[in-house]
């Protein structure tokens, strides 16, 4: 018996040194990026790899956060949309979500599944048409013209009716004869219930809008409107081959997310997953 | 109770897209929605002061910032703002959109080659200049030769405002090593030749930047400086022995290991004056706009002199550049003040850009002092420049190339740089290249001028 | 009654969102499928073209490489990332300590940016001297791939990458799943003589197929749509080797500015993942009881 325990022991230390090592594997383009940062142009393609660098050499960040570009601005661009883009999506998302699984209206059903059939559209098709109409009406080169479509998400409210159709009828039904408004049995009953699903959507548009590329490249012009990928772009269009300031842009961009990610992971990981569930 | 609700739903998504697009105008409020609604004031009292706005690709630290201060601290009345874009396909994209948008969109631009420019000038971006020269009392012909600027039907759309001169730079310490003298007086073959002389230790002996700078295409045009692209009948030119000498030459420096192959100097976005700088290798094809990174050494430490020779020539004796007029400036033909754009054009063309001089652009300026000009190049870099030899290729009289036809001209260049791919990568054979590429152009020629 | 107002006000604010950015745009592309415009010259560049945009499409060259780039692009990275998240997903469930950590870790790449990750693998993947090089000729490989510069391996390599981000994706999902297969059905199996390997084939591939069925259907769209990373990598070269149809229709619209034939290409990438989604609905009937 204990040998067995052992044995099974073993066996999971034997797996979960691989899979570290794996992880390591995984993680590598990373851990380059990071210590190439911090090296000089001279050195950075030195073999064997120099993972740590002989000394740290900060200058590259003194460049990538200096006053020629503008990466705070860029930061505080990406939060501004990602958050108004975030807050947007859970309200229209849940109030619809709620309507289309609890409440019984006319053309529901059909409404619902010209919806679905917008899931599968892809983006090439609406950035065109999109393009023209915001240039016409004067929304090309703000951060409306990202914000607006991002809020009225079809997948976000596909998520969260699914979530609404697993609690029970009955609870709106006693709201009713509680007397209680539609208004009520959804933001009193309804939304504290869905903390889940909210979450998850809460991580799912957070993860889309901070990291969405091709219509901020559309829609934004001036570089001190620009999110980040957009900015990483144009620093890296601007400084081509010089890879170790390239490389600390890209940590400039990259980390804090990773650093957010993995102190909420759970969240994040529960989040995704939940999508997939049911 | 459940209308008041409703009513705080409605309320609340209103104010959430007010709030939306307060902010969205505050935080950028010194540049986009800012000025929109500064143009506007502007418009009703004329009084107040005119804000032109100038998109250009030099980077401001290397000349614009200063024009632009020079300009603002003598003209209160017309305040200039410099964007800067960056000089490539999405950069120019960006450019264009501004162009035709309604808000906040540029006064003046500056196009850098036909093909841009063309492509404004034919979509009527560009406004038409001669009334303007005139009322603002602007000597082309004095200032820049009228034989400098090219017209359409008679009317001028743009005005150059540098000087490109096309030259080789070298690493003047391997250039020694291998025992050669400087050329003067050299063609392509002698520089091919030379590039294998210069290749050694894992050091290229040669680099020119694709698909930018193609041989096809520098060959034709110094055969046929005026109107390269096009014969006699009005359709192609590449079927002409320029094309095929160009692609073979090209073709042999790669197979020939004397310069890093055609792909990996794209998808790793090389450029001369790093390859150059960083050791990678030691003769480049670049030109006078390099001379901001030739003499900065400090953000490229070297232990060379940089040493100068004009561009090859297709026969020995010509004196062809294939470089020429540039930094073509136009006016937005929507811009509501086209006449102070103009005053400032007229004054950037005849004294402003000599701020742009230390950042390696020659001014059209006729006037322009040549040993001034050298003297603002190198800076205080000149020990590690071979000043003799930039001041000996700069005081050449060169024939320059002018393109007056246009028709299909930037499918021309895609086709012809399409074509010689395939052949640099072996994807085709050198017959193949030639024939796809002459029937190519010629039905891109006759499909434009239907 | 009460219930339809409610309804209705209750989508109304999705509702006119989804009509004005989705349909109303949707029915202008349609248009413009039938229109010739060059948009640098304004509205008054637009003309009728009847099906010159569709006649255009049988002449066009990069197309038939752009769809080809698709078909295999999809159908390598789809099934990699999912053939490796599932076996990932199954070691680190059962045979694992660190659990969550490694999870995390292998997480990371799906949920960083895009941008930056293909501006760092561009860099790895440096033919010349690159660290991936380097390592290959270290372990005896005197010829390395030329990776991004080879038209041969472009596409190889953006495969690569693109599966290395999306293994977290598939493998959180994948872990999901597999809390949701009932422990007693692997007890009874092994009671019944069922090896590990048969308990996989067996037991956990066919619970898993709703699971698998969503990443399928998620991914394949996605990858339709690759852009980002050939925008920034590759720019559809070297010789057209990674040319795709999102590639190809943002040149078309934003550099050459053939607008309506730019929505006619989106057009026809809109029937293909149609068709692909109606395909892979029809064989998952299981699929419909999540609705």
């Amino acid at each position: 018996m204990t040998k067995l325990q052992f044995n099974a022991m073993l066996i999971k230390t034997i797996t979960t040194s691989a899979m570290l090592l794996l992880a390591v594997i995984i993680l590598s383009p990373f851990l380059w990026m990071l210590s190439a940062s911090f090296k000089i142009q001279a050195d950075i393609f030195n073999y064997p790899i120099e993972w740590i660098p002989q000394e740290l050499n900060w200058r590259n960040y003194a460049t990538v956060w200096g006053e020629k570009y503008q990466f705070v601005q860029y930061y505080w661009n990406t939060i501004k949309i990602t958050v108004f883009t975030v807050i947007g999506s859970l309200l229209t998302s849940s109030l619809a979500g709620f309507a289309f699984a609890k409440l019984n209206f006319k053309g529901r059903d059909f409404i619902f599944l010209l919806y679905l059939a917008t899931m599968i559209i892809p983006s090439q098709v609406l950035l065109v048409p999109r393009f023209i109409v915001f240039d016409y009406v004067g929304l090309v080169n703000t951060h409306l013209s990202i914000i607006l479509p991002g809020i009225f998400s079809v997948i976000g409210t596909f998520l969260m009716r699914q979530f609404f159709l697993t609690i029970p009828g009955e609870l709106l039904e006693a709201g009713k004869v509680d007397g209680a408004g539609y208004w009520r049995i959804y933001w009193q009953i309804f939304i504290p219930l869905a903390k889940p699903a909210l979450v998850s959507l809460l991580i799912l548009t957070f993860t889309w809008t901070w990291n969405e590329y091709e219509n901020p490249l559309i829609f934004l012009r001036d570089t001190s409107l620009y999110t980040l990928p957009l900015g990483l772009t144009n620093f890296v269009d601007e400084n081509g081959t010089d890879y170790t300031l390239v490389m600390a842009a890209s940590v400039s961009a990259l980390v804090p997310l990773i650093v957010i990610v993995a102190f909420f992971q759970k969240w994040f990981v529960e989040g995704i997953s939940n999508t997939g569930m049911k | 109770m459940r209308k008041n609700m409703w009513v705080t739903v409605l309320v609340g998504i209103l104010a959430l897209s007010v709030i939306l697009s307060a902010c969205s105008g505050g935080s950028n409020g010194n540049t986009s929605s800012g000025t929109g609604a500064k143009e506007q004031t502007t418009d009703k009292t004329s009084a107040q002061v005119v804000k032109l706005k100038i998109w250009g690709g030099v980077p401001e630290e290397n000349g614009p910032g200063d024009v632009v201060a020079n300009w603002n601290a003598n003209n209160p009345e017309v305040q200039v703002e410099y964007v800067r874009y960056v000089n490539d396909d999405s950069g120019n994209t960006k450019l264009d959109t501004a162009l035709i948008s309604q808000t906040n969109a540029p006064d003046i631009f500056i196009s850098y080659g036909e093909t841009y420019f063309n492509r404004r000038m034919n979509a009527g971006m560009t406004a038409s200049l001669d009334e303007l020269i005139q009322k603002a009392g602007f000597d082309v012909d004095a200032v820049i030769g009228n034989d400098n600027v090219i017209r359409q039907d008679g009317q001028i759309f743009y005005l150059p405002a540098m000087k490109q001169i096309s030259m080789v730079l070298f690493n003047e310490t391997a250039l020694t090593a291998a025992g050669e003298p400087l050329p003067t007086d050299w063609t392509w073959d002698d520089y091919v030749a030379l590039a294998g002389k210069l290749t050694n230790n894992g050091v290229f002996g040669s680099f020119i930047e694709a698909p930018g700078e193609i041989l096809p295409k520098i060959l034709l045009t110094l055969k046929q400086p005026q109107d390269s692209y096009y014969d006699a009948e009005g359709l192609s030119s590449f079927g002409s022995d320029a094309v095929e000498k160009g692609m073979q030459l090209q073709k042999q420096l790669y197979d020939e290991k004397s310069m890093v192959s055609w792909p990996e100097s794209i998808s790793s976005n090389l450029k001369p004056y790093s390859e150059l700088f960083t050791g990678q290798a030691n003769m480049i094809l670049g030109g006078t706009h390099l001379m901001r990174y030739v003499k900065n050494t400090q953000e490229f430490p070297r232990e060379f002199k940089v040493a100068f020779a004009p561009n090859p020539q297709y026969a020995k004796g010509e004196k062809v550049n294939i470089a020429g007029f540039n930094d073509l400036i136009s006016i937005n033909s929507n811009s509501a003040h086209k006449e102070e754009a103009m005053s400032f054009i007229s004054w950037y063309l005849t004294e402003g850009n000599t701020a742009m001089i230390p950042g390696g652009r020659i001014p059209t300026n006729k006037q322009a002092d040549m040993d001034e000009v050298v003297e603002l190049f190198v800076g205080e870099a000149e020990d590690f420049i071979n000043v003799e030899s930039l001041k000996q290729v700069l005081s050449i009289d060169y024939v320059f190339p002018k393109q007056v036809k246009s028709v299909a001209y930037a499918e021309l260049t895609k086709i012809l740089t399409e074509e010689s791919e395939k052949y640099m990568m072996n994807a085709q054979s050198l017959e193949q290249a030639m024939e796809k590429v002459k029937a190519r152009a010629d039905q891109a020629i006759q499909a434009e001028s239907k | 009654m009460k219930e339809n107002i409610a309804g209705y006000l209750f989508i109304l604010p999705n509702l006119l969102g989804v009509f004005f950015f989705i349909v109303l745009p949707l029915l202008f592309s349609l248009y413009l499928v039938f229109m010739d415009w060059d948009y640098l010259k304004g509205f008054s560049g637009l003309t009728f073209a009847g099906l010159d945009n569709v006649v255009r499409m049988t002449k066009d060259e990069y197309l038939g490489r752009a769809l080809v780039n698709n078909a295999v692009f999809t159908a390598v990275t789809v099934p990699l990332a999912m053939v490796t998240g599932l076996m990932l997903a199954v070691i680190i469930n059962r045979f694992v300590y660190l659990k969550n950590m490694l999870r995390t870790i292998f997480f990371l790449p799906y949920v960083s940016s895009l941008v930056a990750v293909s501006i760092v693998w561009s860099v790895l993947y440096n033919a010349r001297s690159g660290p991936i090089n380097s390592f290959l000729r270290d372990i005896g490989i005197s010829n390395p791939p030329g990776w991004l510069a080879s038209p041969q391996w472009a596409l190889i390599a953006i495969i690569i990458l693109v599966a290395w981000t999306y293994i977290g994706y598939t493998l959180v999902l994948y872990m999901a799943g597999l809390q949701g297969i009932p422990k007693d059905l692997y007890e009874a199996a092994s009671i019944d003589g069922a090896n590990r390997a048969t308990q996989f084939f067996k037991i956990t591939v066919p619970m898993l197929k709703p699971t698998s069925f969503l990443i399928a259907i998620t991914l394949i769209i996605s990858t339709f749509q690759v852009f980002a990373v050939i925008n920034i990598m590759t720019q559809g070269g070297p010789l057209n080797s990674t040319m795709v149809m999102a590639y190809h229709i943002y040149l078309q619209a934003f550099q050459y500015y053939k607008m309506g034939y730019a929505a006619t290409l989106s057009w026809l990438l809109f029937c293909m993942i149609f068709i692909v989604t109606l395909v892979q609905w029809r064989s998952q009937k299981k699929w419909q009881q999540h609705f």
